[in-house]
């Protein structure tokens, strides 16, 4: 049959194919079926690796502030111990008359001597220890770089508890063979107070007496 | 009771294989012919509406209700025959031809089987099918055709022309044999 009108091609085709279906092979479904599923299992495991491995990196975090946190603390508390050696004096020798040193490391006796190199001990003592703060102070400020007074307090109070200065006194009565080794200064000079040396006479008590002991 | 295409959506979305059964059920003649239209073969054919699908279900949660569920199922069955395309083309070098405005046309209408036609098509070369396809079977003009297939505009209206002159020698040919041996 003729046309009257030549037709285009492309319009030909357009009208032949227009709407027009055709049926797949049935195996397509069980293809996209098996596909979609493995899918759905590979999208599981990603979110499984993913929750694992932000798991992971906040864990790993965590443990590094955490070591971080605690590491300035224990710088601050536990300060490098140093050891001090207070040189302890040694007792003055006795004069003749007086009863001698039974131990000289640990004990001193009621003589002025004795007393003074106690006190003297005392001084020496507290100065040491007034020297070794300064000492730590400047030793802390070497190694902070810090110089701020709450700082230095703070030091100070770390320090005391592991810087242990104690002054001990000791007090040895030769008579009563008394020995007392105590912190507590105010015993020692209460004890002082009550010793009193024998006098010859009056003027020799005059002149022998006991000046008043000086305070450190 | 069947579902609505809005409640069949839902449903796919939520990872219903039952809908998304009914989806493929309702829907695979349509797109098989579309894929029929770009590939070469129908095995090719057949893993482009396996892709095709595949893409559908992933991207379904994406479709916004503007305009035609099927034609937006459509477009995904093209492009992935372009895609595919795409990664099997050879590297070629554009000549800019003058373009032949001029029509092809025919001078009577054959009887021809729709497999016939679709046979025709399949034997264009892959770009002057697509360009054919794109351009007459599918709406798209060729700003757009130069756009998706990355050539020229001048390149797809030259292909066009080109496409319409193989397939209306084939047509031709094929009436001819038919006369012949009614005759």
């Amino acid at each position: 049959m003729k046309l009257e009108k030549k037709k285009d091609i492309g319009t030909f085709f357009e009208k032949k194919l227009s709407d027009k279906k055709i049926a797949p092979n049935e195996q397509v479904w069980e293809k996209i079926n098996y596909s979609w599923s493995r899918e759905m299992n590979l999208r599981k495991r990603k979110l499984f690796y993913w929750i694992g491995g932000v798991g992971i990196f906040l864990a790993i975090g965590i443990l590094l502030w955490l070591g971080n946190y605690k590491k300035p603390l224990q710088d601050s508390t536990n300060p490098p111990r140093k050891t001090v050696i207070i040189p302890m004096i040694e007792p003055m020798e006795l004069e003749q008359n007086m009863a001698p040193f039974e131990n000289k490391d640990v004990d001193s006796t009621i003589t002025r001597e004795g007393i003074e190199a106690i006190s003297g001990t005392m001084r020496t003592e507290e100065n040491l220890k007034k020297s070794i703060n300064k000492d730590s102070i400047n030793i802390i400020k070497n190694e902070n770089g810090r110089s701020k007074q709450s700082e230095k307090q703070t030091h100070k109070e770390n320090r005391d508890e592991f810087f242990s200065v104690t002054t001990k006194y000791y007090y040895y009565n030769a008579q009563d063979g008394k020995k007392i080794i105590t912190s507590d200064k105010t015993l020692i000079d209460s004890l002082l107070s009550k010793t009193t040396h024998p006098l010859d006479s009056v003027n020799i008590a005059k002149k022998d007496s006991l000046p008043p002991l000086k305070k450190p | 009771m069947e579902l609505t295409e809005k409640e069949l959506i839902k449903q796919c979305i939520k990872n219903n294989r039952t809908a998304q059964n009914e989806l493929f059920r309702r829907y695979k003649d349509v797109l098989y012919f579309t894929s029929l239209k770009y590939c070469r073969t129908e095995a090719d054919a057949e893993d482009n509406l396996h892709d095709a699908f595949i893409t559908i279900f992933k991207k379904i949660k994406t479709f916004k209700y503007t305009g035609s569920f099927e034609g937006w199922m459509k477009r995904i069955t093209i492009y992935k025959a372009i895609d595919k395309y795409k990664a099997q083309k050879p590297i070629s070098i554009e000549i800019n031809n003058d373009i032949l405005e001029e029509g092809v046309e025919l001078e009577e209408e054959p009887e021809i089987s729709l497999d016939q036609l679709l046979k025709f098509i399949q034997e264009l070369p892959d770009q002057y099918r697509l360009v054919f396809n794109l351009y007459q079977l599918d709406g798209y003009s060729h700003k757009e055709v130069a756009s998706l297939l990355k050539i020229s505009e001048s390149t797809s209206k030259s292909n066009y022309y080109r496409a319409k002159v193989i397939l209306r020698d084939k047509v031709i040919r094929i009436n001819q044999n038919l006369n012949q041996k009614i005759v």
